[in-house]
């Protein structure tokens, strides 16, 4: 490259000008780079001392205003009550606001309603839009924290029991309290179970938007042919002691059959090669294996959290109790599950099974792609007691919302009963608040499935995941799906896998409690 | 002999372009120009490749897991992996010999196939479109479906292998067959990208040299031997320096469709590892610190490899 004419020597760059440049600038980042970083979020600032875990009789308010007290709807009460806040104009909206809203539930039918909702409501309130997004669910922390970094948190976020506590810690998720109270929400209806897994030190971070539980679904075209006669009417209530987990391992050998026609309780059962199991199960999920051992009358970790209590013989049993079938050929394989995407539903919808413990938002999966009838069962009891894990996902105003009257006045509306109308006609929601257990809007519904109050009966027996750490436990979560595929490949013993668990579980606990 | 005469042919040019060159010097002018062509690209490494790397060097030296404040740990990210972590072995195991399964056949099959379309076949041009297929196929959505063709009820290969009697493998669910299986899918992806490469090499070989070997009465495996290999030894370098660094830091979105490390760790490789320890146990100091170990194995098989080529590579 030829000099410029000008030739003044100030303005010419030599490449070793250039290096000494592009290292010092190098340097300078490294140097930042290894000072300590920062993390991503901050907390939210301290809000009100924490009220009283919620009660039936109410919960007792926080005792100071909360910092987003500036951000709180104007009071306009509505009647104590009532949930109709939509007739309420926004306190800091004269003229058209947005409001974002994010789900995970990405599939076509779940974003369809969401829209819905979104629609309805904007008819009835068109000074408010409500933008629906749905992003994956993997790694969905990950992305809100990178969100809080960006300034493009949305209003409306999904959110779960394991991460309500994160999420207030991280600054994502307000409490939804003192908009309540402004608003005479009536929050309090949600069923006390499903609102204490959005109660965080006494702040409500997570609107229950429906009632998980996990119970037996049965394909009763298989049961028929099998000669079963599934305990579709069975009362608990009445029966306290019938339908056990012993009927319902004698009816999943029943309903196995493999390559030959022989079922699972047949001499000459080839286990290798089974073309219906009796059962899926997802026996690496907590709503599994928690309950089993405590049907068991183990327990799983100490009421303190200080230790876990896994490694008894309860809990030995328990682990037992779910590998032996897999082995037998009475349960789906894990290798099979794990074709279908890892979940035990998929090998029910698919024909290859006959039961599957599911939650309800499965029926608009199997309505679509199981062509044979269904229905649904309450849960076997164990050796000890009945139980089955229940939970819920929801929703939250976050802490950085910019229109979080609006956004609330959205929040409130969907809970109510034109919102709920929307959300349960997929067959895919049980409502959370117990003065819609018995609407017709959901419990009217044509079947399949037939047995729509075992939905909300069951709810007197379920358990939700214990207060554990999830959020930093992977490897626990890990372990415990290393131990149980361990058990059924015969690489390992329930008491060696049990141990191990405990041993991780442990871990975690004491690094809880030392930090 | 063929290689000889072709590096000689060369060597005259790159020769006069050594003697040439100097040292540049930019004019201020030029500089303006340099940077407002490189500018946007620099800008965008500097803000989303080289600063992410450095910072990631920096949280390797912390315990930190996104929520709370980090803590300064030192090199204790490092010494745990090498005397810390039982699975280290394991998953160091498992990346080598996917590594090295996978790299011969993505190599040899690719040359072995180019050298087959390049002799101009019948329905050449068929072949070559049925080839690149793979490579457009996105990683995901081919893991996806080997995943069910490797399945144990259903898959393909097990109904195929069973009209012969041979009983039914669990592909993916067997400690000693899930490497091997994912072997497979990496080298069939990899096939195409390297076909066009070494079809781009074989096509600039001089046809002279060809007949020059014809004429002095070398059959094909000689022509091969002694035209065709020496002139694709730079590509075959280069094929070699891709597909290793591929295999090392790739894989990752294979193993995370198809078995998400399972059973018990076996197809746990170093690349899903760290993504495992970072987003799903939430350790990013520990995850930074064997990203980094892993760079500075790739850069060093890259090293050796660089050094290694003047023995074996004809210009």
């Amino acid at each position: 490259m030829s000099q410029s004419p000008s030739g003044s020597a100030e303005h010419v760059l030599t490449r070793r000008g250039l290096l000494r440049v592009a290292l010092l600038s190098a340097g300078a980042t490294l140097a930042a780079a290894c000072s300590q970083p920062t993390p991503p979020v901050t907390n939210a600032p301290p809000t009100s001392a924490p009220a009283a875990a919620p009660t039936q009789s109410g919960a007792a308010p926080p005792a100071g205003a909360p910092t987003q007290a500036a951000a709180a709807p104007a009071p306009a009460p509505t009647q104590p009550g009532s949930s109709a806040p939509a007739q309420q104009a926004p306190a800091s909206s004269t003229g058209p606001v947005e409001v974002s809203f994010l789900t995970t539930q990405t599939n076509d039918a779940d974003v369809k309603i969401y829209q819905q909702l979104s629609d309805k409501f904007h008819q009835e309130n068109p000074n408010i839009t409500v933008k629906i997004s749905a992003t994956d669910g993997t790694n969905y922390d990950q992305k809100l924290l990178t969100y809080i970094q960006a300034g493009t948190l949305p209003d409306i976020v999904q959110t779960s029991d394991n991460f309500a506590k994160p999420f207030k810690d991280a600054g994502v998720t307000q409490d939804m309290i003192p908009y309540a109270q402004k608003t005479n929400f009536p929050y309090m209806d949600f069923d006390p179970t499903f609102l204490n897994l959005g109660m965080v030190d006494g702040q409500l971070h997570m609107l229950p938007k429906e009632g998980d539980i996990i119970l037996p679904f049965i394909n009763l075209r298989m049961a028929q042919e099998a000669g079963v006669s599934p305990p579709t009417d069975f009362d608990p209530a009445k029966n306290p002691d019938g339908w056990t987990w012993d009927d319902f391992m004698n009816m999943c050998k029943r309903l196995t059959v493999d390559a030959n026609g022989k079922h699972g309780d047949e001499d000459g059962f080839d286990r290798d090669n089974v073309a219906v199991y009796g059962a899926s199960m997802s026996i690496d999920a907590w709503y599994t294996y928690v309950p089993a051992v405590l049907a068991n009358g183990g327990t799983f970790v100490a009421d303190d959290l200080s230790h876990s209590t896994l490694n008894s013989p309860e809990g030995v049993a328990a682990f037992k109790r779910l590998t032996d079938p897999v082995i037998q050929g009475y349960w789906a394989p894990l290798t099979l599950i794990q074709s279908l995407s890892n979940q035990a539903g998929n090998v029910f919808a698919a024909g290859r099974a006959a039961m599957a413990p599911l939650q309800r938002l499965w029926c608009t999966t199997l309505r679509a792609s199981l062509t044979d009838d269904f229905d649904v069962l309450h849960y076997p009891k164990g050796p000890s007691k009945r139980i089955t894990g229940m939970g819920t996902f929801g929703f939250a105003l976050t802490a950085k919302s910019k229109q979080p009257d609006a956004a609330w006045q959205f929040l409130t509306w969907m809970y109510g009963e034109e919102g709920m109308s929307i959300i349960t006609a997929s067959y895919a929601a049980v409502p959370a608040m117990k003065r819609f257990y018995d609407s017709s809007f959901w419990r009217d519904l044509p079947p399949p499935p037939h047995s729509n109050a075992v939905f909300v009966d069951s709810f007197v027996y379920g358990t939700t995941p214990p207060r554990l750490p999830f959020y930093s436990t992977g490897d626990f979560r890990q372990s415990v799906t290393d131990g149980m595929t361990a058990i059924t490949l015969g690489k390992s013993t329930p008491e060696e896998v049990v141990a191990n668990v405990d041993q991780v579980l442990n871990k975690y606990l004491k690094d809880q409690q030392s930090a | 002999m063929a290689s000889t005469s072709t590096v000689a042919a060369q060597r005259p040019a790159s020769a006069e372009t050594a003697t040439v060159w100097r040292p540049a010097r930019l004019h201020r002018r030029d500089w303006l120009w340099a940077l407002l062509f490189l500018g946007p690209n620099l800008v965008l490494f500097l803000a989303f490749t080289l600063g992410p790397m450095l910072y990631g060097f920096g949280v390797s030296f912390f315990d930190w897991n996104m929520l709370q404040p980090a803590r300064f740990v030192g090199i204790g990210n490092y010494v745990q992996f090498f005397i810390g972590d039982q699975l280290t072995g394991k998953v160091v195991g498992n990346s080598v010999y996917y590594a090295l399964g996978a790299l011969p056949a993505s190599v040899l099959i690719p040359l072995g196939l180019a050298v087959l379309l390049n002799a101009g076949v019948r329905g050449t041009g068929l072949f070559r479109s049925i080839y690149f297929l793979p490579l457009v196929a996105s990683v995901v959505a081919a893991s996806t479906i080997f995943k069910w063709v490797y399945a144990k009820d259903f898959g393909t290969i097990n109904q195929i292998t069973g009209l012969f009697g041979i009983p039914r493998q669990d592909w993916l669910f067997d400690e000693r067959l899930v490497i091997p299986a994912l072997i497979v899918v990496s080298v069939w992806h990899r096939i195409p990208l390297n076909i066009i490469l070494y079809l781009a090499a074989l096509q600039s070989v001089p046809r002279a040299l060809y007949e020059a070997a014809r004429i002095d009465g070398a059959g094909a495996w000689a022509q091969f031997r002694h035209v065709t290999w020496p002139m694709v030894t730079p590509t075959t370098f280069f094929v070699l320096i891709i597909t290793v660094i591929s295999l090392t830091v790739g894989g990752f979105d294979q193993v995370s469709v198809m078995t998400q490390g399972n059973p018990l760790n076996a197809s746990n490789i170093m690349v899903f590892n760290i993504w495992r320890t970072a987003f799903v146990y939430f350790q990013m100091g520990y995850a930074s610190a064997m990203a980094y170990l892993l760079f500075l194995v790739v850069l060093l098989f890259t090293a050796v490899q660089w050094w290694l080529q003047r023995r074996w590579v004809h210009y």
